[in-house]
């Protein structure tokens, strides 16, 4: 470990911020990007303990999803929409011998959630003809949850640095 | 190039024919969808000085995606329909002139604070409730524009007809989300179904203001003087309008009653309109709103994401925070995640200069 750590740096540049930096700012400008920033900060620190684990239990969820869908859509006939998600689950997606990065990670999560979103249009024009199917409503419940899923998840980046902490701007 | 007295300067002498002295122009710190700048300039040594206000893009792009060019348009057009609007002066893309794109307009004396308007203290109840009311008035003149014969339908979607006007304000959300490349949100999707499928019928369609009220127009002595920021303008249900209304219809209790609040708004419109609003089609258009928030912070995370170097710090924020609460007003809409308090809504609107 190099110390301090990132999370160090950043939370003793947060403190500068507030005590040193706030003070001695006079102009509304100057004062709405200061505070801005320092929610930021804190959002940026949440972000590099917990994002990294919080895109792999998302990718996790998203899979299992994704090959659901894929298996409906084969049973209905929607051998391209079937065939698009098998595809890009079958794709590598994280680099190999490497540790990845956020980004790799993010990058990866957002290919998988790009099928999901795109599967869900499809779902959506087909609820006239199937929107009785058990299956076809048990997958819509089933987005849902992951929808649901995702918000808490993202909540947990997001209220501890914004919820209760001043001014926005 | 960048926007400074000096720039205008030289670029309001072109444009006049003339020698023009500019006495400032200052970066306006509230707002965040786009640049906007106050500026005063002088045609002669004795002449008055005319004070404008610039609008831009921000370098990395505006929060809004629809184009700043359409803003202009709205002001202009609004220019003949007798409403409190500034005039719109010119709209210059000239690159040999312009850093960015931008328009001015003519700057009406006022503020967009109204003093006292947040002290709790009870004297001040009455005032709230008379410029909260003749904010409710000048959305019914809003409501009363013949949008029709100003050409909007030039550059605004327009439903067929009052049971289609929801699901005009989805589909162009859809529009404008699928015209910009960004995150995949699932969500959207999901609610966009969702709000198609809880659709009211309008009370009528009509010109609407889009985002509104306090922070948003300019005020001066406790009256409307000028309705600002037209960005969210569209042809629909009037019901936006009062979801979409900042500051001017939140509860006040005094006594244990209600003496306004949106119940009140709305039957002071019914007086002054004939027209019914249904509270149940305000609560829609508040989901609707944040369909649209969705949309435009996620257009803020793209121009992050693309042009961070440039970025505007309250686009980061927009991009993170905002985009979230807007996400779980949608999840809480659909029953998806437990409800968040009013508080934290509040929150949100916290500024340095309000505290």
């Amino acid at each position: 470990m190099i110390l301090p750590t990132a999370e160090d740096v950043l939370q003793t540049i947060e403190a500068t911020l507030e005590t040193v930096l706030r003070p001695a700012l006079s102009g509304t400008v100057e004062q709405s990007a200061a505070v801005s920033i320092g929610h930021l900060l804190r959002h940026v620190r949440l972000r590099l303990a917990r994002e990294g684990q919080i895109l792999l239990d998302n990718m996790s969820a998203t899979r299992p999803l994704l090959a659901e869908i894929a298996t409906f859509f084969s049973d209905i006939g929607e051998i391209d929409a079937a065939a698009r998600i098998e595809a890009a689950l079958a794709r590598p997606s994280l680099p190999v011998g490497t540790y990845p990065t956020l980004t790799d990670l993010g990058g990866a999560a957002g290919l998988l959630r790009r099928e999901l979103e795109v599967a869900l249009a499809r779902l959506q024009a087909l609820r006239a003809t199937h929107g009785e199917v058990p299956e076809y409503l048990r997958l819509r419940i089933a987005i849902r949850t992951w929808i649901a899923g995702q918000l808490q998840a993202e909540a947990e980046l997001i209220e501890p640095a914004f919820s209760g902490r001043g001014p926005r701007r | 190039m960048n926007f400074n007295a000096t720039w205008l300067q030289n670029y309001l002498s072109d444009r006049l024919g003339r020698a023009v002295t500019v006495l400032s122009l200052e970066s306006f710190p509230r707002g965040s969808s786009r640049e906007t700048w106050f500026g005063a300039y002088r045609l002669g040594n004795l002449a008055p000085p005319v004070e404008i206000v610039l609008r831009a893009d921000h370098p990395s792009g505006a929060v809004d995606p629809t184009p700043l060019e359409q803003e202009f348009f709205i002001y202009e057009r609004l220019g003949g329909a007798g409403l409190p609007v500034a005039r719109a002066l010119w709209w210059e893309d000239d690159p040999a002139w312009a850093p960015r794109p931008f328009y001015i307009r003519e700057k009406i004396e006022g503020s967009w604070n109204i003093p006292h308007y947040s002290d709790p203290a009870p004297e001040y109840d009455a005032l709230r409730i008379a410029v909260a009311k003749a904010h409710v008035e000048a959305l019914a003149k809003v409501h009363a524009v013949d949008w029709q014969a100003l050409g909007f339908a030039e550059r605004l979607p327009v439903p067929v007809d009052a049971t289609q006007a929801a699901r005009n304000y989805v589909d162009a959300a859809k529009a404008r989300y699928n015209a910009r490349d960004g995150e995949s949100l699932p969500i959207f999707l999901e609610a966009g179904e969702w709000l198609v499928d809880h659709a009211p019928t309008a009370a009528r369609v009509c010109l609407c203001k889009g985002t509104n009220g306090l922070g948003e127009e300019v005020f001066r002595d406790g009256k409307v003087v000028a309705l600002s920021d037209w960005e969210e303008v569209s042809i629909g249900d009037p019901a936006s309008d009062f979801a979409f209304m900042q500051g001017f219809a939140e509860p006040r209790l005094r006594d244990g009653k209600q003496i306004w609040g949106m119940e009140q708004a709305l039957d002071h419109y019914r007086e002054v309109t004939g027209v019914t609003i249904q509270l149940s089609s305000v609560r829609y258009y508040q989901v609707v709103r944040a369909l649209n928030l969705v949309v435009m912070a996620r257009n803020s995370a793209a121009n992050i994401h693309a042009k961070s170097a440039v970025g505007h710090i309250r686009q980061a924020w927009t991009g993170t925070e905002v985009i979230h609460i807007a996400k779980q007003v949608l999840g809480m809409a659909m029953g998806l995640v437990p409800p968040l308090g009013p508080e934290r809504f509040a929150e949100l609107n916290q500024t340095v200069d309000t505290q």
